[in-house]
């Protein structure tokens, strides 16, 4: 069933992050697969090929050395072949300021790094629930 | 031949007067006639009828105008004369005075046969025994003959002499009346008070300046009276036109001739004349032009007066002169006349003095005044005196007097009419005023001399001293009196004339006004050594009476001193001003480094604010790997792990987890002090629901239950409110019961904000949120204490929290200007509540 699976698109400089989100999504989404940026402007230059299959769903860290998690979303919003891709903002920190702007720039969720592998699982079910939900 | 008087008389002459008598008595055989039976028809008929007629009648018959007459003829025949003679007579021989005159007009009836009429015809006949001059009023008629010719002439007549004398006597009293009255220069009125028509003669209408016709209303005449005059003559007129006084009328009034606008006084007499029922019928006089009378009695008058006053002024002017004038008379000195300054001078009372012996009122007077009236009667002229001392009484008290005087004599021949006018003048208060102010000099000349401030007077153009004070010879000038008086200033001190004090002393001269100086630098020099003064100095000009400025008086004070200490003040002033400039400078540049500090301060915050977030993201980072990572140990190994190691394990979950809320808390806290948050209407409602939904989880564990009333919009930072009720609602669920599901109600009402004053609350009103659960509640006195940093009531690990959450809920509801209690509520649990002002009513 390798070619049903569909792809998420991580971005994160944390490589503990990067590996626990991989782990969890594995165990909730077993026909997902995470393809993992550690860099916004790679994520952003693989997105721009444009011979390839695009990301179902995408996570955004916000900070990340170079290009940003926010520049990374108006990137995406800004290119109308990745406009209607759901994006989930995933960051250690949650500042409603902050969410406010990334939701008006066309953030679709902001979820906060939990501090339980048990949590982490249950948010990105949810979280990619919704999203796809929000934006089939 | 004898006529028979019995013979019966003809009956045309029956009952024909004493004429009818004689005509029938005369013999008429001897006329052409012949006896009056045989007389043609036509002369009986018409002797007849003239007999019979009470009129004057009279009759010449035929050619030889024989003359018949009746009875009321016969009185213009006179007593001697014609009558009876004429009777039968011819008519030539009856009338030769006058035949000439009448027959022409006889001849003129004959022949013509009409009657001729003349009025008042002066025919003077002989008659009284004399000619007199007769007039008549007669008609000459034909009569005609028994052949129907004309056989005579009838002559209708009545004598009317009288009449026409009277006439005349008239015309010439008349005549003479006019004469008198206009040699009188009288004018003359006449007024009809029926047709109200006035009129006069030339001279009055002349006068009046009114027109020369005949008559005008009255009214027009009044007007040329002068209108002062108008009412009064008016009124007079009245009066004697009804009959006030016989109609008599005298009044003096004045005209004013229309033409010429001159003015005369005129005297009107006159009288009024009344006919049936007293009515005035006329009202005439004259008019007298009395205007030199009048003026000239008044001229008399005037002059009158003007002896009159003039006398009363002399007197007046005697009596009241300013000088006194007495005359004493005799040789005993009797007061003849003393006018008021006398009386006042000796305080005498006029009767009391007029007519007695001078020495007799005034005996104290005798021993000064005596001799001087004996000087005048021997040497026989006037004595002068000035300043002369009398003693006089006044009010009970001798008094020396000064008087200036001259006693003249009068009459000396004679020792009983001799008579000494005394006129003198009181000099006394002159004397006593310049007395005081020879006083006055000398205490001013002593004033300067001893003044302690340096005094000096110059005199004229050329500026000589003239006085100088000890002050100011020995502390300015240092000369002696002797060195410089009457000597020029600038002879005395030559080194002067480099400075500025003799041109300022000359203006003092030249223009009379004053001149004051302060602080003034002057050099004396003495010995050829240079003195230096400040001074403070007037030079105030001398005047003399007529404003003339004569000299300068000049005071000076030395103030070398004070210049000196003023100076040095002056120069320490400098220095203090130059270090407090020198200070301004320190404090600017502290100022400055003050400003840098602040600045630095502010990147400080900036980057405590940058430190928080760092914390917040880079502090929590590693923690949540470290609970992450321990939560997959436990999750994998589970089975290979002892019970210690997962009860470690536990601890180490625990810890990382109180470490997360710590930090979390930190952060909130430090972040309230952040000022100048923007206010913002602010839901209450979305922000209670977000909250609810954040604690959704917890709430549902919890098995909890909450209700809530509507919410109002506020002014508030909306994060922060989120913060207040999370932690509120996060609190109520953290400290309930472990075996009872929590209950929360948040409720919303408003009060009044006087009622909250103990608060420290101002607003008008009020909100009043109240979060109430059925927890744990607080402990007893511990109500205020929970609001305290770190503050924590309950055993660590009973209830999880790091003891800032209630700390920052007052925090920011204090921020913004509210106020939040907790109480124990009496069965369970707790209520906290909130209190935020109204400032605009905004209703959810």
């Amino acid at each position: 069933m390798q070619a049903t699976k569909y792809n998420i698109h991580l971005a994160d400089d944390d490589e503990d992050d990067l590996e626990l989100f991989e782990d969890a999504i594995s165990e909730v989404q077993k026909d997902a697969q995470v393809i993992k940026f550690k860099k916004g402007q790679e994520m952003i230059s693989h997105l721009e090929d444009k011979g390839l299959n695009l990301p179902r769903i995408i996570f955004l860290d916000l900070n990340m050395p170079g290009m940003n998690g926010e520049e990374c979303l108006i990137k995406i919003r800004d290119n109308k072949r990745l406009d209607l891709i759901p994006v989930v903002i995933y960051s250690t920190t949650f500042v409603t300021k902050v969410a406010k702007r990334l939701a008006s720039q066309g953030a679709n969720i902001y979820v906060q790094k939990p501090s339980s592998f048990a949590l982490l699982k249950s948010i990105l079910e949810r979280s990619i629930q919704a999203a796809i939900t929000d934006n089939p | 031949m004898k006529v028979n008087k019995t013979q019966k008389s003809p009956k045309f002459l029956q009952a024909g007067g004493e004429m009818g008598r004689l005509i029938r008595e005369k013999d008429w055989s001897s006329t052409s006639l012949g006896s009056p039976e045989n007389w043609p028809v036509s002369l009986k008929f018409a002797i007849g009828s003239m007999l019979r007629t009470a009129f004057p009648k009279f009759i010449w018959w035929g050619e030889s105008l024989l003359c018949f007459y009746n009875d009321a003829y016969r009185p213009s025949l006179g007593k001697e004369g014609k009558h009876p003679i004429i009777l039968g007579q011819k008519g030539e021989r009856a009338w030769p005075e006058i035949w000439g005159t009448i027959k022409p007009l006889i001849d003129q009836v004959w022949n013509t046969g009409k009657p001729i009429w003349m009025e008042d015809q002066l025919i003077p006949i002989y008659r009284n025994g004399k000619m007199e001059d007769v007039y008549w009023t007669f008609s000459y008629s034909a009569l005609l003959g028994d052949d129907e010719n004309v056989g005579g002439v009838l002559v209708t007549c009545t004598e009317t002499t009288k009449a026409v004398l009277n006439l005349k006597k008239l015309e010439e009293s008349e005549n003479q009346l006019a004469f008198a009255i206009n040699a009188a220069e009288l004018s003359t009125w006449d007024y009809n008070p029926i047709t109200n028509k006035f009129s006069g003669n030339q001279r009055l209408k002349s006068w009046f300046g009114i027109p020369r016709k005949s008559e005008m209303d009255l009214q027009i005449a009044l007007k040329a009276i002068i209108p002062s005059d108008q009412a009064r003559v008016t009124k007079e007129i009245n009066a004697a036109l009804n009959g006030a006084n016989d109609g008599k009328y005298d009044i003096t009034y004045s005209i004013q001739n229309k033409k010429n606008k001159e003015i005369k006084i005129v005297h009107a007499l006159g009288r009024a004349w009344f006919g049936e029922n007293n009515k005035a019928i006329r009202f005439n006089g004259i008019l007298q032009d009395v205007t030199q009378k009048v003026e000239a009695e008044k001229e008399l008058q005037d002059a009158y007066e003007k002896i009159r006053n003039e006398e009363k002024q002399f007197r007046n002017i005697v009596q009241n002169a300013p000088v006194g004038i007495a005359i004493f008379k005799g040789s005993t000195y009797r007061v003849e006349m003393a006018n008021n300054s006398v009386l006042r001078a000796l305080d005498k009372h006029a009767d009391k003095f007029l007519g007695q012996n001078i020495f007799k009122v005034l005996p104290e007077m005798k021993p000064d005044i005596a001799p001087l009236f004996k000087e005048v009667e021997q040497k026989q002229k006037s004595v002068r005196g000035t300043e002369f001392k009398v003693s006089i009484k006044r009010k009970g008290k001798i008094q020396n007097s000064y008087f200036d005087f001259i006693l003249y004599p009068i009459n000396l021949e004679n020792e009983e009419t001799q008579e000494i006018m005394l006129v003198a003048n009181e000099v006394t208060d002159y004397i006593v005023a310049r007395n005081i102010l020879k006083e006055h000099e000398n205490q001013f000349r002593n004033l300067v001399l001893q003044s302690p401030i340096a005094m000096a007077i110059l005199r004229g153009k050329d500026l000589k001293i003239e006085m100088a004070n000890e002050k100011m010879l020995n502390h300015f000038w240092r000369r002696t009196f002797t060195e410089v008086i009457g000597k020029r200033i600038i002879d005395v001190f030559p080194e002067l004339k480099d400075q500025q004090y003799p041109a300022e002393l000359g203006s003092v001269i030249a223009t009379g006004n004053p001149i004051r100086n302060k602080e003034s630098k002057a050099v004396v020099a003495k010995n050829g050594e240079n003195i230096e003064f400040y001074i403070n100095y007037n030079y105030l000009p001398l005047k003399e009476l007529d404003d003339k400025v004569t000299g300068v008086m000049i005071t000076v004070t030395d103030v070398t001193d004070q210049v000196l200490a003023k100076e040095k003040l002056l120069n320490f002033s400098r220095e203090l001003e130059k270090q407090v400039n020198e200070r301004t400078g320190l404090l600017q540049s502290s100022n400055e480094r003050l400003e840098q500090s602040i600045k630095k301060l502010e990147n400080a915050n900036d980057e405590l604010e940058s430190f928080a977030y760092v914390s917040s993201h880079d502090l929590q980072e590693p923690l949540r790997k470290i609970q992450m990572f321990t939560s997959r140990i436990l999750e994998q190994e589970q089975l290979n792990l002892s019970e210690t190691t997962k009860k470690y394990f536990d601890k180490i979950t625990l810890s990382a987890s109180r470490m997360r809320t710590l930090i979390d808390d930190l952060l909130s806290f430090s972040r309230t002090y952040k000022e100048g948050a923007k206010l913002e209407p602010t839901d209450l409602n979305l922000i209670v629901e977000q909250v609810l939904e954040n604690l959704s989880v917890i709430i549902e564990n919890k098995n909890s239950k909450v209700t809530r009333s509507r919410l109002p919009i506020i002014a508030a930072v909306p994060f922060q409110l989120t913060q207040v009720f999370s932690n509120l609602i996060g609190n109520a669920l953290k400290f309930s019961y472990p075996d009872r599901p929590p209950r929360i109600n948040i409720n919303w009402g408003q009060v009044d904000g006087n009622t909250l004053n103990d608060y420290g609350l101002t607003e008008a009103s009020y909100h009043k949120i109240t979060v109430r659960d059925n927890g744990i509640g607080i402990a007893a006195g511990m109500e205020d204490k929970i609001f305290e940093v770190f503050q924590r009531l309950h055993g660590k690990h009973e209830y999880e929290g790091t003891g800032i959450g209630l700390s920052i809920v007052k925090k920011i509801i204090v921020n913004h200007k509210g106020f939040i209690t907790a109480k124990n509520n009496s069965g369970e649990g707790s209520t906290f509540t909130i209190y935020l002002p109204i400032p605009y009513v905004k209703k959810p």
